[in-house]
């Protein structure tokens, strides 16, 4: 159907002006709520205790998110909102990894907050279209989109009937529905979700931004925890907005000779040394594929194993050599030197609804080769960007979905489920077909895939419940935890990991902390004092990109030639140097790493406090699979029998001379579990919190975070 | 035995890795002819890496 026919069919539901603003040192100083129930517009100022206390992107978020909700508010509620949000330094195009904006919703797979990070560029345009935050709220009747004009000024609902739903032929269309011609494609900006969205928990959103080079609309990904899925509940097909005239200064920073100082020499580092450090500008995040395999820690058959031979028809040269376009200027912003949203062109698709089309497929980063590939044992590059692809243009989050589908394969192979329950497919692990049949059924809303969509959570107690299986070793091997799935690192040999997924706050996703080489493989962090201390460091620090609109990666996945000669080479002082630099540029505000620890502890522990309040957040919550631990099966210990029974000997000091293997396993996760267990009370009190997980009032008092509506929900947990 | 050896023996691949033998930092191009000797200090720091 033709663009014209599409816009001829929309229905304006309400129309509503303001006047364009100017972003003074980082902030437009007021943010956007939109009600798709009632079709309410209006503006909101951002207050100077708004900016104290939460900062921007996340915290921002996560303010407006709590005075949306009750503790009694489910996800598909139409007070549960959808906050947007970049952040003060959310924009520049100086310094690599600026154009970040934070996504937070109540969750449907953890009934808690969820918050994912996204690239693309709808934060920035929203920003220079005079809104520091987007939020939705309500749910409309019939699909709508909202369109925000920031030449103009102009916001828009309209209903939407006829576009698609799929992210890679929706983004097309907005894009080309919006801009004038195609050199203005660039100024246009799109979120959706997919159809995939519509019948499972994990549906993801995709932030779009043009490729002028390829002639493609490219989609990021906000992917954790089910935002894709809030958003078409509330039948939103998309959100749009257009800004011209995109400049470097349009953030009217404190101090742009700072900001272009230090963008320059990180530019120069990257040009230098990318080639001889992680490669990002060639294959992005998949450069690790081969090194996980290599040290045992690449999720392998539902996180049994942590190798496996066919890596090697997988591993990062191969993407390289036969298919990622390479010489592109990948950058998901302006400025981003590091460059790492590659893609593949021209790859024909095999299966499902756009069989035989040639697509453009944005990926693979490293999640999606090891969840859709070696997790369930799919060790074929172009199913690997098959699956990659359909989960994103269906807008299914990839880690949710390889870990779910791992965990249904390794159910069916222990004939847990069986043919009659997947309704006759042979779930085995390395069954391409039946993986994709998931995806596509996910779409389709029917079958087995439908099941497998609503997460590993609901899967336990229905395989449980329905098809007697036993819940305990569901449990084990289930690798979920607070109702969201694992990312794709195994954690068994580093405790410290172990606490860097368990004692998350909205669930084991690694962006808060990667411990495993400092614990596991330098032994940096021997004491469990030394690993709350990470536990606590890293976090926060990480927490701290979430609130200012940046991007994780450009901190450590380059360093500086010199960064081996530092006391800290882990924390890569000289880039935390040139962030808090970056900011100061932006701002004015000029803040030590301890300040930037503390605003980043600030929203951490409103966070936590916002999960108690729904009902989770306390120690019971922090609970993780044993898989996550140590070896839940026979052929798990028996396949790493020298690593293990050497660890009975010298940590346990046990004998493992003629014992079973059944008993081994006993003991060494009795001894595993305990070790978790101070691990809690270590971590827990590094943070400031009693040994219930719940955040002690002198420690708000220290944060500054003496709130009463915070203090009433813990008052009585302390 | 050099530092290159151990790196082989125990598999260590990853791009990144700092070697330090007794304190001193030891250059990339140096690993195949740094010898390690018995009661060595040998620190192999990989940096932090992942998502
Ligand atoms: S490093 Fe990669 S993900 Fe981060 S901003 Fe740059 S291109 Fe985007």
């Amino acid at each position: 159907m033709d663009i014209i026919t599409l816009k001829n069919n929309h229905k304006l539901l309400k129309e509503y002006k303001y006047e364009l603003g100017k972003i003074d040192k980082g902030y437009a100083n007021r943010t956007l709520y939109v009600n798709v129930s009632d079709n309410n517009i209006m503006e909101k100022p951002v207050t100077q205790m708004m900016k104290d206390k939460f900062v921007g992107g996340k915290g921002f978020g996560l303010w407006y998110l709590w005075n949306a909700v009750t503790s009694e508010t489910k996800w598909n509620d139409p007070e549960n909102e959808i906050v947007i949000a970049g952040g003060p330094v959310c924009g520049i195009t100086q310094y690599a990894g600026t154009g970040k904006s934070l996504v937070c919703s109540l969750s449907p797979l953890t009934d808690i907050p969820i918050d994912s990070n996204v690239g693309g560029f709808f934060g920035p345009l929203l920003k220079f279209s005079g809104f520091d935050a987007l939020e939705i709220q309500g749910k409309a009747e019939k699909d709508v989109i909202v369109y925000i004009d920031g030449n103009t000024g102009v916001v828009t609902i309209e209903e939407a009937p006829l576009e698609a739903v799929d992210g890679h032929v929706l983004g097309e269309q907005l894009t080309e529905m919006y801009a004038d011609n195609e050199a203005d494609k660039r100024n246009v900006a799109v979120v959706t979700a997919g159809t995939g969205a519509e019948h499972s928990r994990f549906g993801l959103l995709n932030f779009t931004f043009y490729d002028p080079r390829r002639k493609v609309t490219r989609l990021k990904q906000a992917g954790r925890g089910g935002i894709g899925t809030v958003f078409r509940d509330k039948k939103i097909k998309a959100l749009i907005v257009k800004f011209s005239n995109v400049k470097g200064d349009l953030n009217n920073p404190f101090d742009q000779a700072i900001i272009n100082k230090t963008g320059i020499k990180y530019h120069k580092e990257i040009h230098d040394l990318d080639s001889k450090q992680n490669n990002m500008r060639k294959i992005g995040t998949a450069n690790i594929i081969e090194v996980m395999d290599a040290y045992d820690l690449l999720p392998v058959m539902n996180y049994q194993y942590g190798m496996h031979p066919d890596t090697q028809n997988i591993k990062s040269t191969v993407f390289i050599e036969k298919y990622i376009t390479q010489g592109v200027q990948d950058g998901c912003w302006y400025g981003c030197s590091m460059a790492c949203a590659k893609a593949a062109d021209n790859f024909e698709l095999k299966t499902g609804p756009y069989k035989g089309q040639k697509v453009t497929v944005d990926g693979p980063e490293y999640e999606n080769a090891a969840g859709l590939g070696s997790n369930c044992a799919i060790f074929d590059p172009e199913g690997i960007l098959e699956l990659n692809f359909y989960c994103d243009t269906y807008a299914i989050d990839t880690i949710s979905f390889g870990t779910a589908t791992a965990f249904a394969m390794e159910c069916y192979e222990r004939g847990i489920i069986n043919k009659e329950i997947t309704g006759g497919m042979e779930l085995n692990f390395g069954n391409f077909e039946a993986a994709a049949e998931l995806l596509h059924q996910m779409s389709r809303g029917e079958g087995f895939g439908v099941t497998v969509g609503q997460g590993i959570n609901r899967m336990k107690k229905l395989f449980a419940e329905k098809y007697g299986a036993d819940p305990d070793f569901l449990f084990d091997i289930g690798m979920e935890q607070k109702g969201l799935e694992y990312s794709e690192y195994g954690s068994k040999e580093s405790l410290a990991q172990q606490g860097g997924y368990g004692l998350t706050n909205k669930g084991p996703q690694h962006d808060e902390a990667w411990l495993i080489f400092m614990d596991m493989v330098n032994n940096q962090i021997p004491t469990f004092e030394d690993k709350a201390e990470a536990l606590h460091y890293f976090p926060m620090f990480r927490t701290w990109f979430g609130l200012y609109g940046l991007c994780k990666l450009p901190w450590n996945d380059i360093v500086p030639a010199d960064n081996k000669y530092t006391s800290e080479p882990a924390k890569v002082p000289e880039h935390v140097q040139n962030y808090l630099d970056v900011v100061y540029g932006v701002t004015g505000k000029k803040l030590s790493v301890s300040d930037m620890i503390k605003e980043s502890e600030r929203v951490y522990n409103f966070q936590k406090i916002f999960c108690i309040r729904m009902g989770k957040g306390l120690r019971a919550n922090d609970r993780t699979p044993y898989r996550s631990m140590g070896p839940v099966t026979k052929e798990e210990y028996e396949s790493r029998q020298e690593r293990y029974d050497s660890q009975l000997k010298e940590k346990v000091v046990y004998d493992p001379e003629g014992k079973s293997t059944e008993e081994k396993i006993a003991v060494l996760r009795k001894y595993r579990e305990n070790q978790y267990e101070l691990l809690m009370d270590a971590v827990y009190k590094r943070r400031g919190w009693n040994s219930n997980a719940v955040p002690k009032l002198e420690h708000l008092k220290y944060l500054d975070m003496e709130l009463p509506e915070l203090i009433e929900v813990i008052k009585d947990l302390q | 035995m050099t530092v290159e050896d151990i790196m082989k023996i125990k598999k260590f691949s990853y791009s990144r890795i700092i070697v330090k033998v007794n304190d001193k930092h030891i250059e990339q191009e140096d690993y195949a002819v740094t010898v390690v000797n018995d009661g060595d200090d040998v620190k192999m720091i990989h940096l932090l890496a992942g998502g």
